[in-house]
């Protein structure tokens, strides 16, 4: 709690929290980096659960690439928006909630790459292979879940700013 | 022209009294907002970085087939975006961000129109697959993934003038 109440000193949490344009710039780096990285993840949850086979899962390759640029842009405009706002957003669980949430969309998005993978062969150098088949019921499996949990965590980054209202209103 | 009939009879409509009863359903509509948001921007970067020359290993058919979920996406966002304008049309006409998102969206949805009526056509006549396209449709394909970026930036804008 100290930390957090440090981390809300600093001149840069001040400087967005004071600002006229912090707060909705920082939103709007954080809503692109979200259709980024979700809005692709869901694409290939949906190329796993069976739309449009002749879609070769290798292209999600080059994809994953920009999944990793949209989590880079949320953990920094994330991080910065927690600085500035930390002390009510540590005792709000729909922000606990979504926290949760992004780190099991995490686990289960690399179950499921790891889970279109083959070991490569023996005698070939390192690394694996995208499988060439159809997924299996394990991977289409983790791809529902994928998409049940981004969905979850939506719900909580909207209901932050629901259960902070309420609890001004309460004067907390 | 005066829009005070058009914002009385929005605010009047059932769509914009359905949010002021139910308290939940503006918030649900944010969410579905949202989702909508991500199906959209997803399948427009596997259809416009497919058109743009990337992602050759998909053929250009395939990359077009994810339009649909494109499109699904928008009507998500169209029909909670019209809940969320008769729920509040007073604040949000006089809104310059507001202005700026639907002037986007206009010219994001000429840019689609004029890509399906114009220049898919004669796209689908000659596909094969690795092929690289024309550039007017590469520059319409970078029109679109800005113009979405815009609009995202945009809404988010609108809580700023409030």
């Amino acid at each position: 709690m100290q930390f957090i109440t440090w981390l809300q000193g600093l001149p840069i949490s001040g400087w967005i929290a004071d600002s006229d344009f912090g707060f909705p710039l920082l939103l709007s780096a954080h809503s692109i980096g979200m259709g980024v990285m979700v809005g692709l993840l869901v694409m290939l949850d949906i190329r796993v659960l069976g739309y449009r086979k002749d879609v070769p899962l290798t292209a999600f390759d080059r994809l994953m690439t920009l999944v990793w640029i949209g989590f880079a842009i949320n953990t920094l405009s994330g991080t910065l928006l927690f600085m500035a706002d930390g002390e009510r957003l540590i005792v709000n669980w729909p922000f606990l909630a979504k926290m949760a949430c992004v780190v099991a969309g995490g686990v289960v998005a690399f179950a499921l790459w790891k889970a279109l993978r083959e070991p490569a062969a023996a005698g070939e150098a390192g690394g694996s292979e995208l499988i060439a088949g159809e997924p299996g019921g394990w991977a289409k499996g983790l791809a529902v879940l994928s998409i049940g949990i981004w969905v979850l965590a939506i719900i909580g980054g909207r209901l932050i700013a629901v259960v902070m209202s309420a609890a001004m209103l309460r004067g907390a | 022209m005066d829009p005070t009939p058009f914002l009385n009879w929005a605010h009047d409509s059932w769509l914009g009294a359905l949010p002021r009863q139910l308290g939940w359903l503006y918030t649900a509509g944010l969410i579905v907002h949202f989702i909508g948001l991500c199906i959209l921007i997803g399948a427009m970067l596997l259809v416009d970085l497919r058109l743009l020359g990337l992602l050759r290993q998909i053929k250009l058919s395939s990359a077009l087939a994810f339009l649909p979920w494109a499109i699904f996406g928008f009507a998500l966002n169209l029909s909670t975006g019209l809940m969320f304008f008769a729920f509040d049309p007073f604040v949000l006409w006089v809104n310059p961000a507001f202005k700026v998102k639907m002037a986007l969206i206009l010219l994001a949805g000429c840019n689609v129109a004029w890509f399906t009526l114009v220049e898919q056509p004669k796209l689908v006549r000659s596909i094969r697959s690795g092929d690289d396209v024309d550039l007017p449709i590469r520059i319409s394909a970078g029109l679109s993934l800005g113009l979405w970026l815009a609009v995202i930036v945009a809404g988010r804008m609108i809580v700023a003038y409030r």
